[in-house]
């Protein structure tokens, strides 16, 4: 309309020309350009399910089949009997565990003096190397001179006075060394010290490094210890123990018999099954081998080799046919481990009895386990003689094994196992500690930015929290790796702290930690949105609140965060789901133990984690590659079900005022 | 700006430097209320005009006022005198500092950090408010404000108005629902809500929130209850429900209005204080303003010249 001249029709209301391709203006060519990159994302979602889909949905029928051969090989019935003693076996080794941690907490800083001096040792040491080879130089000169035949006296003069010098020179730097070693410096903090000991340690340490001979303070410390030792251990309740430990170590070794003769028979069934299911294959790719071969004579070896292949199906009922006569010999060793573990556990001592808080735990565990075995086992017993190697698998069990199993094994020579349970239980487990401890500093400090801070406050402390989230992931996991799981580990043992469940932490990897470090990466997600939440709060609700006499707290707490709770909500939930779906830390961080963590001092893995560990090293298209997409379709749905709640809720702000 | 009529001088008045005009101690005359503001209805409620010789109840001397840390005054040596008891309209046009005025009343300048008085003080009650020792809260619980627009939390019927009870530490119910019926009659809603209090309060008309505003304001008792053009974004309905509401009101509270509806100040104050870019014109009562004023500006302002 601007320009007339421009225009072909002369209504006084005809659309200007210009820019004009295929009938498509200026505005239309920018609404198309906006709307196609709107339409570009959500095709993109749509590609990453299909493609995740695409990946995993061999899965299902690939897992019940190998489910079925693990069935068809008799392997599942002996795994049955190899559960009884693996869960037996749990006892004894926590029994055997108890005596140490008792010994050490009796016996205090005497417990580990032999530790700390060699730490100490080894520190001076490496600050002692050219005093050393000084040493050692002044050393092979006098035995070279020494041997000379005749000797001369003035060189032996020379030589023994040289040494002496070396000696000394290196006894003054070592005591100048270590009188600046202290407990302090140990590496291992779980170490116990005594402060009457340090002078001992160093003067030992010191006539150590020079003589190379073991000092008399370590002569006498092992004499005492041992002595101590003999004195604890024969203590009624350190003998029960141990008797009690040995009843239960004996009768694993006939059952241990027992599973070894029949895991090595379904073994070989297995190896039948597997062999069928790719003999088939070999014999046709034979026989096309020998239609191309050249000459006569390679055609018919070719022939004959195809020929040599079995295709015959394993008589799986003549192979199963020992195990189910087993069942009475399994019986047999059974009741010799139920009858012996009951005794065991019938005169296992007190928890009470013991001082060291460790085996006091590792008691109480004991008998926590031992009343849960008796059911166990009954349990994989009836199993066992109900058995049948022909029961099909069917495709639920191969859905219910990868959301209900417990194992996570690969690469396995006996069966790999597919449950994705324990990465979810970790991957969980870990978001909520994570969530959890960030909510309360992100949410209050957006609470304090937002409402409260002075405007000086407010420019420093946002874009500093904002940072943050800067940090790449894979330097917040060094930090946990160096600083934060040892301090965690070192300051859990304080007994101030005992109150904490779960605490004293025994490994510097676990959950706590990863969950701690995820805590600090999602403090600026959540920050940022609960801040900007605050932020839609009509700012008339402050007025309103402060005009009726409200103090600035009161307005926050009873006006301003009632009416954006919901977007504070939607914050956390984003919050979470940035958590579940971080990696480089739970890897790292987490100590990457595959089972069901029991609390959160455990080590675990995650679901992402295990992604990011596996997929490089699995053969494409095969079943643990299209598990480890499962896994990520899995992961994606929460993601995205989480944010759908966050948005529904948000939405519900929004209707509201 | 001459001070002619000096015999009318209102005792209560201080007089400031340049402009302020007393008010007429006298009872009005009513042949000459007949500017085209007055309506019937309003009539009926005859404003007494003798009483504007209320006692003072916020005294207000030589006050000046910026936003800007002193650099440049946003209100220029006011005085001026408010009785208790009374409705006080201030009028002029947008900019001339009237809202400014009453947010300094109960300090609600205070969430300007760079505002500051630069000379003079408020006093109410006879207590400077800007005094070191006079808690803003404190003063905000004596001294209520309704805003322009209206602003119920998104909360209950019910809470919104037992809001400014409870953060003072009252819990018990029956004080709660007693004060909160009372609060809900006095500001004439009480029959409108009474099935529904329960209810989120975004859930009423324009005009039942603003009232429900005003019950809010008024169930914590102040002595003051100041209102920054509470009317202007109400139909005309719910307008005079509004106005019929402050006449009610001015029995128990001195009310302080801003508005930029002439008429309405011409229906419902006693008192009328014209401000111009920052100063106080001319205060008298309200007939006096509207028929006989003293300085042209008020004049060129109420005839519609300008503003």
């Amino acid at each position: 309309m601007s320009e007339p001249k421009h225009n072909t029709n002369n209504s006084p209301f005809g659309k200007s020309s210009g820019f004009n391709v295929l009938g498509i203006g200026k505005q239309e060519a920018i609404k198309y350009f906006f709307g196609g990159n709107a339409t570009l994302a959500v095709v993109l979602i749509v590609l990453i399910v299909a493609f995740l889909s695409y990946h995993a949905w061999n899965f299902l029928p690939q897992y019940q089949k190998s489910l079925t051969l693990y069935r068809l090989s008799g392997q599942e019935f002996t795994d049955y009997a190899s559960d009884q003693l693996t869960a037996q076996k749990e006892l004894s080794s926590l029994a055997s565990q108890v005596p140490a941690y008792e010994l050490k907490h009796r016996l205090g800083a005497l417990y580990d003096l032999e530790a700390v001096h060699s730490d100490f040792k080894n520190k001076a040491q490496k600050k002692l190397i050219a005093e050393r080879k000084d040493l050692q130089r002044a050393k092979s000169n006098l035995d070279k001179v020494s041997s000379k035949q005749p000797a001369e006296q003035t060189e032996m003069l020379a030589a023994n006075k040289r040494l002496q010098e070396a000696t000394q020179k290196l006894k003054i730097r070592a005591q100048e060394i270590l009188s600046e070693i202290s407990y302090s410096d140990l590496n291992n903090k779980s170490l116990i010290t005594d402060s009457k000991y340090l002078e001992d340690i160093r003067s030992s340490v010191v006539a150590n490094i020079i003589t190379a001979k073991t000092s008399n303070f370590i002569k006498t410390t092992r004499k005492t210890e041992a002595e101590k030792t003999a004195e604890i251990m024969a203590l009624p309740h350190m003998q029960e123990l141990a008797k009690a430990r040995d009843m239960l170590i004996a009768p694993q070794k006939p059952f241990n018999n027992y599973l070894k003769k029949y895991r090595l028979i379904a073994s070989d069934s297995k190896g039948q099954a597997e062999t069928h299911s790719t003999a088939a294959g070999r014999k046709e790719a034979q026989l096309i081998k020998a239609k191309l071969a050249r000459s006569e004579q390679d055609r018919k070896m070719d022939r004959i080799k195809a020929e040599r292949i079995l295709t015959a199906t394993p008589n799986y009922q003549k192979l199963n046919e020992p195990l189910y006569n087993s069942l009475d010999e399994h019986l047999e060793v059974q009741n010799q481990l139920t009858d012996q573990t009951g005794e065991a556990l019938a005169s296992m001592p007190m928890a009470s009895d013991f001082q060291g808080v460790k085996a006091r735990a590792r008691v109480t565990k004991i008998k926590d386990l031992g009343e849960a075995l008796f059911p166990l086992v009954e349990a994989k017993r009836q199993r066992m003689e109900t058995w049948s190697h022909t029961q099909p698998v069917s495709i639920g069990q191969s859905v219910s094994g990868f959301f209900m199993g417990t194992q996570w094994v690969s690469n396995s020579s006996w069966q790999d196992f597919y449950g994705v349970l324990p990465l979810l239980a970790g991957s969980f487990l870990v978001a909520l500690v994570a969530i959890l401890l960030a909510v309360p500093f992100a949410v209050g400090g957006a609470i304090y930015v937002n409402r409260l801070s002075t405007s000086f406050e407010q420019r420093w402390i946002k874009p500093i929290i904002e940072f943050i989230g800067a940090i790449p992931s894979i330097v917040m996991a060094f930090l946990g790796v160096v600083v934060v799981g040892a301090l965690i580990q070192e300051h859990s043992q304080n007994p101030l702290l005992s109150w904490i469940p779960s605490f004293p932490v025994e490994q510097d990897k676990t959950i706590l930690t990863a969950g701690i470090l995820l805590a600090l990466m999602s403090i600026p997600t959540v920050f940022t949105l609960a801040e900007d939440a605050l932020n839609n709060v009509p700012k008339a609700y402050k007025e309103a609140a402060l005009a009726l006499g409200s103090t600035d707290l009161q307005t926050v707490i009873k006006v301003i965060i009632p009416s954006c709770a919901s977007g504070i909500i939607a914050a956390v939930l984003l919050g979470f789901g940035r958590i579940i779906g971080e990696t480089m830390v739970v890897l790292l961080v987490m100590g990457g133990r595959i089972a069901i963590p029991e609390s959160i001092s455990d080590p675990a893995h995650s679901m992402t984690g295990i992604m990011a560990q596996e997929i490089g090293e699995v053969e494409q298209g095969s079943l643990h590659w299209s598990a480890l997409f499962m896994v990520g379709l899995l992961l994606f749905v929460i993601a995205l079900t989480l944010n759908y709640i966050a948005q529904t809720t948000l939405r519900r702000l929004s209707k509201h005022s | 700006m001459n001070q002619q009529d000096s015999a009318n001088i209102d005792p209560t008045a201080t007089l400031s430097g340049q402009a302020v005009t007393a008010a007429p101690t006298e009872a009005p005359d009513a042949p000459l209320r007949q500017d085209p503001a007055h309506t019937e209805h309003l009539h009926a409620k005859s404003i007494t005009e003798n009483a504007l010789e209320g006692k003072t109840m916020i005294k207000i001397e030589d006050l000046s006022f910026s936003y800007d840390k002193g650099k440049t005054n946003t209100l220029r040596n006011i005085s001026l005198d408010i009785p208790e008891k009374q409705v006080t309209a201030f009028i002029g046009p947008s900019g001339c500092g009237k809202s400014t005025l009453i947010r300094c009343l109960n300090r609600m300048n205070d969430l300007v950090e760079t505002s500051c008085i630069t000379s003079g003080n408020i006093k109410i009650m006879g207590q400077d408010i800007h005094a070191k020792e006079v808690s803003a809260i404190e003063l905000r619980k004596q001294v209520g404000m309704v805003f322009q627009k209206y602003n119920p939390f998104p909360k209950s019927i019910y809470d919104n108005v037992a809001y400014g009870l409870r953060i003072q530490g009252i819990k018990k119910k029956s004080v709660l629902d007693e004060a909160v019926e009372r609060s809900l009659k006095n500001a004439a809603l009480w029959d409108e809500v009474k099935d529904r209090l329960k209810d989120s309060a975004l859930g009423l008309s324009g005009g039942q929130q603003q009232r429900l505003c005003i019950a809010r304001t008024i169930a914590v008792r102040p002595k003051v209850i100041l209102m920054d053009e509470p009317c202007s974004a109400l139909d005309p309905i719910a307008t005079a429900k509004v106005e019929e509401l402050m006449l009610e009101l001015r029995k128990d509270f001195t009310i302080v209005i801003v508005t930029h509806s002439m008429q309405q100040a011409s229906r419902i104050s006693d008192r009328t204080a014209f401000f111009y870019l920052g100063e106080l014109i001319e205060y008298g009562s309200t007939t006096h303003i509207f028929t006989n004023p003293t300085a042209k500006q008020t004049e060129d302002y109420i005839s519609g010249r300008f503003g």
